[in-house]
């Protein structure tokens, strides 16, 4: 993806918190791009920047005790970080939706969801109250909710799990954004309403001509719906390419070991296998590899200079020199 | 696409003001199965309903119960006597030809009193409750939301400015514009400081920088007012300001906001980390709409007890007040104070301190009941066992 066609473009965020006079990094020098109608993936293990980086997007750092320390988010050319809280609440909901991860939560428990989602709709539009409630039914119809006209007026705590997902979805659709975030938006479903809930955001998505920015840590939904994933680690991307070429041939060590992972028919019976170790807590700003303590493939040198991106052609790029000295060749 | 939706949808032109309430209704329900707070839901609304009809009765020019006519040949009747129609003049005579409550020593009818005197309860309970209501959310709201934020020294000292200006203007308007183009300097250093940018001269730094939260602010002002006990300050207050009703029902107010700020403050504390917030964040909504609109809602639970039973202790105060002669000023008639003119005749007439007494008894533990059965209703645990 070049970047001047891109929509949305993060480059070098850094974002960092601040408790009891110490800082810990949470997004380390984070860039990544969505192009307009794609869908991106930006996969890790939990606590590796993900959600902070997307709520960076929105604006949506508790400030303090976080802080954006360094990075450009460049969305349709405008750096969103240089907007003032006026700017960025016109930017948020009308051109960049968020889908959250607890759709148990993320209803306001004291209104019905006809009034949630007409509110999504006034709040950047102006309508009459017919036509307004006209819009919320086509919403509520288009994510899939049976007979909306009953629904309109029930509260969040008569709904299922999966349905107050689909509402938190027709939310976000309702000013039409141009790139949606998804945060985890599957995690707290059960396996058969994720499925649903995934198709619904695809359609969603060729339907309406929207990006999507899907952050999640379950592999099976990055091969479901992804165009290009990126890989997350420690607060920044270790690999990063096509869907296909990244599951088919990974070149970074910790994407190998998160597909490993991964329960096989094949290995029936045999122990799952891990990565050993955890995500470091706190990141100081490692000079190194900051996969290095865990990684199986580390040599001397990982402990010592941060690698770079090594371009293994089609826009595939890793952070390994070990594993790229020792295959490119072949 | 639209049109086919239009047709399967009945209903689709209607407003969203249609939607049923039903989690009101539910709350209602387990409400009625509370029979003590259903009492007391009764007698609030008699007590409202006396108290709206005592004011057209009594009040106006020749209204139609007079607590005002003295007959002094009349006087410390018992309840439910008669007149001496024979002694009376026309307009003396009560137009029900009984006496309810009696008459008090100069012979007015305690029933007309009473009545006038329900009308000032009633609304001494619900303005001086509105006030306090009022200042408890905004400022709970503030130090609950923006807790954390920090105020800037130029920030405070330009408050101060303002705040102390328009004091002094009051005697001396020189001086006051002076702190008044203060404020203006120090507010124009404060933008260019926002403007950031290349060197910062001394006092944009000195203004920058950071003391102590809004949190800290308000919570120490309650923690200042609530060192007070309430009854001695507002009898000073009265005893300062102008005897009037409405005075008194300011004072009632700005001295019982405390605890509804506290009540509001904790809520938010709780609510501002709920994802339903950031989710509202994330749609554009501004500050003012998250916190009124998605926060207070979700808050006013408690807010509502504590209101239901702040009218009971704003009526008892007034009362109070009125008994000790600090009240509303004679000669209108107050609960308080027809308890305290009867007083003298507690052997004679004990129906002149009975009657009021009572009455004040049985309002106020009616508002504390139904505010009990609200507190019950309103609770999302019981409803899900019930």
């Amino acid at each position: 993806m070049d970047e001047t066609s891109a929509l949305l473009n993060v480059e070098g965020l850094t974002v960092w918190f601040q408790a009891d006079g110490e800082r810990s990094w949470a997004v380390n020098g984070a860039s990544f791009s969505v192009g307009r109608g794609e869908t991106v993936c930006i996969v890790g293990e939990s606590g590796c920047g993900k959600t902070v980086s997307a709520l960076s997007i929105m604006g949506l750092v508790k400030s303090p005790p976080g802080r954006i320390a360094a990075g450009k988010i460049m969305f349709e050319g405008k750096n969103l970080l240089s907007l003032t809280d006026e700017e960025m609440q016109q930017i948020r909901g009308r051109r960049i939706a968020m889908v959250f991860q607890e759709p148990l939560t993320s209803l306001n428990p004291v209104f019905t969801i006809g009034d949630q989602i007409a509110e999504a709709i006034t709040v950047h539009e102006k309508l009459t109250p017919g036509a307004l409630r006209k819009k919320v039914l086509e919403l509520l119809w288009a994510v899939g909710i049976p007979s909306p006209d009953e629904r309109l007026g029930s509260y969040p705590h008569q709904l299922s799990g999966g349905q107050r997902q689909r509402v938190m979805v027709a939310m976000a659709l309702a000013c039409e954004p141009d790139l949606i975030i998804a945060d985890e938006p599957t995690t707290a479903l059960d396996v058969t309403i994720q499925a649903q809930i995934l198709n619904l955001l695809k359609s969603i998505k060729e339907n309406r001509k929207l990006s999507l920015l899907y952050i999640t840590h379950d592999l099976g939904v990055v091969a479901s719906i992804a165009d290009r994933i990126y890989v997350m680690y420690a607060g920044c991307v270790v690999e990063q390419g096509d869907v296909g070429d990244v599951f088919l041939e990974p070149r970074h060590p910790y994407t190998r070991g998160l597909l490993a992972s991964l329960p096989d028919r094949a290995r029936r019976g045999k122990p799952l296998v891990g990565i050993p170790g955890y995500v470091p807590g706190r990141f100081g700003r490692p000079s190194g590899c900051p996969f290095e303590p865990r990684c199986s493939e580390a040599e001397k040198e990982c402990h010592i200079e941060f690698p770079q991106f090594l371009d293994w052609g089609k826009g595939h790029v890793a952070r390994c020199p070990v594993v790229y000295s020792r295959e490119k060749g072949r | 696409m639209k049109k086919e939706l239009n047709n399967q949808i009945p209903g689709a032109s209607e407003g969203l003001d249609s939607i049923s309430p039903k989690r009101r209704r539910s709350s209602w329900i387990l409400f009625k199965k509370n029979k003590i707070a259903l009492i007391g839901f009764v007698i609030f609304l008699v007590f409202f309903v006396v108290a709206v009809l005592g004011l057209f009765l009594t009040a106006g020019r020749e209204p139609i119960l007079d607590p005002s006519v003295v007959r002094l040949q009349e006087k410390l009747k018992p309840p439910l006597s008669s007149p001496n129609l024979e002694a009376l003049a026309h307009r003396e005579i009560p137009p029900m030809r009984i006496y309810l409550f009696g008459t008090d020593d100069l012979g007015r009818d305690v029933f007309a009193r009473m009545l006038q005197g329900a009308w000032v309860s009633l609304t001494v309970g619900f303005v001086a409750v509105g006030i306090a209501v009022l200042v408890g959310i905004i400022l709970g709201g503030l130090a609950g939301y923006f807790g954390s934020y920090r105020l800037s020294a130029g920030y405070i000292l330009m408050s101060c400015l303002i705040a102390g200006g328009a004091v002094i203007a009051y005697w001396h308007p020189v001086w006051g514009a002076i702190a008044a183009a203060l404020a203006l300097i120090v507010l124009a250093v404060s933008i260019q400081r926002k403007r950031g940018g290349g060197d910062k001269a001394f006092w944009v730094r000195v203004f920058e920088i950071k003391t102590f939260s809004i949190d800290t602010l308000i919570m120490r002002l309650v923690d200042i007012m609530l060192c007070f006990p309430s009854f001695f300050l507002i009898l000073t207050v009265v005893a300062l300001l102008p005897a009037s009703i409405y005075n008194i029902m300011a004072v009632i107010g700005l001295t019982s906001w405390m605890g509804t700020t506290r009540f509001v403050r904790a809520e938010f504390l709780s609510l501002r980390e709920q994802d339903f917030v950031t989710a509202a964040r994330a749609l554009g909504l501004s500050f003012a709409r998250i916190i009124f609109r998605h926060m207070m809602p979700n808050a006013l639970a408690p807010v509502l007890v504590s209101t239901t039973i702040g009218i009971a202790s704003a009526i008892l105060t007034e009362a109070g007040l009125s008994f000790l002669g600090f009240g509303v000023p004679p000669p209108y008639a107050t609960w308080g104070n027809i308890l305290s003119d009867g007083k003298r005749f507690i052997f004679d007439a004990p129906w002149l301190t009975f009657i009021p007494g009572i009455a004040i008894l049985i309002v106020v533990l009616s508002f504390n009941l139904f505010g009990e059965g609200i507190k019950d209703a309103l609770n999302p645990r019981l409803k899900e066992r019930g």
